[in-house]
């Protein structure tokens, strides 16, 4: 990921690009949104993590109590999965398609309405959910609906234009499809709570919403994305990329299995797709060890930490989730510490991670970049001060874990200590990016 | 990366042929800088040569990956620093895809 910076100023004006056959070197530049697009999602989505941190610190004593049928539970653990990574991939994709793909936003305005729609919509949704006010929650899932069903028709659009179609490719085009289908079980799901027409089938549903949506939408994405953004952090190039290939395959054959089959061989499909998925997530985990175990950069930075932590998570995630699925619903704790070590730890501290790479360098790219042949500008990782971050870091992954732990464990004290360590690693890492986002050279 | 002895100007160069600057030249690229590896691109191996034109200079250098984000601020800053240099003449930035950047072309991390 190669940009420039002058030490002192040039001494002259600068032309544009020279040819350059082959690589197309204003190629990300040309076809990017403005900073607002990816700018304003990335943003909002910080302000559901912290309030997701916060609801986490509510709902500890009930986490432990492996109360998931709680709908005020339900709220938290949709300010994580559609407020915080679902809005973040939203924002992150509109950046990382023209980089990765070659592909354009063909409608920022339609960008920016799906956004407006999704955030208003994740805000009611949650308020309605803690509130227990069902108008608002069937409102906000309305509001959601709409706007995801019209980001999906636009990242379907995009992806039909992109240059480049390989793995990534692949992965966000079927990550796409997911994200429809988790969206309309979500809907139904939502619905039910007004006419409970699911019946006990609800928590079946439940759980087939929530491994679509994470597995099929979130993992899909972050496998793919991967495949660009670890090589380019870690400067891990020239390592095995078998095994994310894999991970992909693997991935969507299960989500595919539990979304196909679930309702025709209920009895079949959770363990046929539960162990295609848990093997996906292992070729992913090998992947992501064998670019950290071939990176050239010494040190890792708050954001690799974050996000080496995270895989960590997934990981154990999966051993919990394989276990949950071998004792049925016997052990309500156990499905709680497993959803909680996927979407918060797993899944949440990636994108986490991601955010201390990602939204420093859009503002370095859009603002400090066109100025840096003529005046000191400074690095990526200065723009923000290290040292809170890694305290945030180490609050997230120490809040994150030791949650997981306290919930399996059916300690509410500690489950509340925990979350409230990890909701203070996500009030710090919020203040900080968005002070980042409010930089401009002097 | 071609390196030579300090040449005088643009005036006899030889097109092909290393620049008889380029070790000045590629002194004076040690100022551009990847602000996310904070490596400059003579010590991250961006730069494959420096070679004369018939009216000046061309830097041939690659990216650390296809369709880098910050290629257009790179290939800027590494116009403004040459151009700046006194008896350059005429820059030209030559992006090449081969040989496929690696992080063994990396020279050393402090």
């Amino acid at each position: 990921m190669p940009t420039a910076r002058s030490e002192r100023p040039a001494a002259s004006g600068a032309a544009g690009p020279a040819a350059a056959p082959g690589m197309g070197p204003s190629v990300g530049t040309a076809l990017a949104p403005p900073l607002r697009l990816p700018g304003e999602h990335l943003l909002a989505a910080l302000a559901f993590y912290v309030a997701g941190g916060l609801g986490l610190v509510w709902m500890a004593p009930v986490l432990s109590r492996g109360g998931f049928a709680d709908v005020r539970v339900a709220a938290v653990t949709h300010l994580f999965t559609l407020g915080w990574i679902t809005t973040t991939i939203m924002g992150a994709l509109y950046q990382l398609l023209p980089v990765a793909l070659g592909g354009r936003v063909r409608w920022p305005r339609l960008g920016h309405a799906t956004f407006a729609a999704h955030v208003i919509g994740v805000a009611a949704f949650a308020v309605g959910l803690a509130t227990a006010r069902t108008g608002l929650v069937v409102g906000g899932a309305g509001l959601v609906a709409a706007g995801l069903l019209a980001f999906a028709a636009h990242l379907a659009v995009m992806l039909r234009g992109a240059a480049r179609r390989g793995v990534t490719w692949g992965c966000v085009a079927a990550a796409d499809a997911f994200l429809v289908v988790a969206l309309m079980l979500g809907f139904l799901l939502a619905l039910n709570l007004r006419t409970g027409f699911l019946g006990p089938g609800r928590f079946t549903l439940v759980a087939l919403h929530l491994h679509v949506a994470a597995a099929g939408w979130v993992l899909l994405v972050i496998i793919g994305i991967s495949r660009r953004l670890l090589p380019m952090f870690l400067l891990s190039h020239g390592v095995s990329e078998g095994p994310g290939q894999a991970a992909a395959w693997l991935v969507a054959a299960g989500a595919g299995v539990l979304a196909l089959t679930h309702h025709v061989l209920p009895m079949a499909a959770m363990p046929a797709g539960g162990g295609l998925l848990a093997a996906g997530v292992a070729a992913f985990l090998v992947q992501g060890w064998l670019h950290f175990r071939g990176r050239r950069r010494p040190e890792l930075d708050p954001g690799l930490r974050l996000v080496g932590g995270a895989l960590v998570l997934l990981g154990a995630a999966t051993v919990l989730g394989v276990a949950s699925m071998l004792t049925g619903a016997g052990s309500p704790r156990l499905d709680v510490a497993y959803v909680t070590a996927l979407v918060v730890g797993g899944l949440g501290l990636f994108v986490a991670g991601h955010h201390y790479k990602i939204l420093p360098f859009l503002v370095w790219h859009h603002r400090f970049g066109p100025v840096a042949a003529e005046r000191p500008v400074p690095l990526v990782s200065e723009l923000f001060s290290e040292k809170p971050a890694l305290a945030a870091v180490s609050l997230q992954l120490a809040g994150a874990a030791g949650l997981v732990a306290s919930i399996a464990a059916g300690s509410p004290v500690a489950a509340r200590i925990c979350a409230s360590a990890l909701a203070l690693g996500a009030i710090v890492q919020a203040g900080q990016l968005t002070a980042v986002a409010r930089r401009r050279p002097a | 990366m071609s390196g030579a002895g300090g040449g005088s100007g643009p005036a006899g160069l030889q097109p092909g042929r290393i620049h008889p600057g380029a070790a000045g030249i590629a002194a004076a690229l040690r100022r551009v800088i990847d602000p996310e590896v904070g490596l400059d691109v003579v010590r991250l191996g961006l730069i494959y040569g420096i070679e004369a034109t018939a009216d000046g200079v061309r830097v041939v250098h690659t990216l650390t990956t296809e369709g880098c984000p910050l290629a257009e601020h790179l290939s800027r800053a590494m116009r403004v620093t040459v151009e700046g240099l006194p008896h350059v003449g005429r820059v030209e930035l030559d992006l090449v895809r081969e040989p496929a950047w690696h992080p063994e072309m990396i020279a050393g991390w402090s």
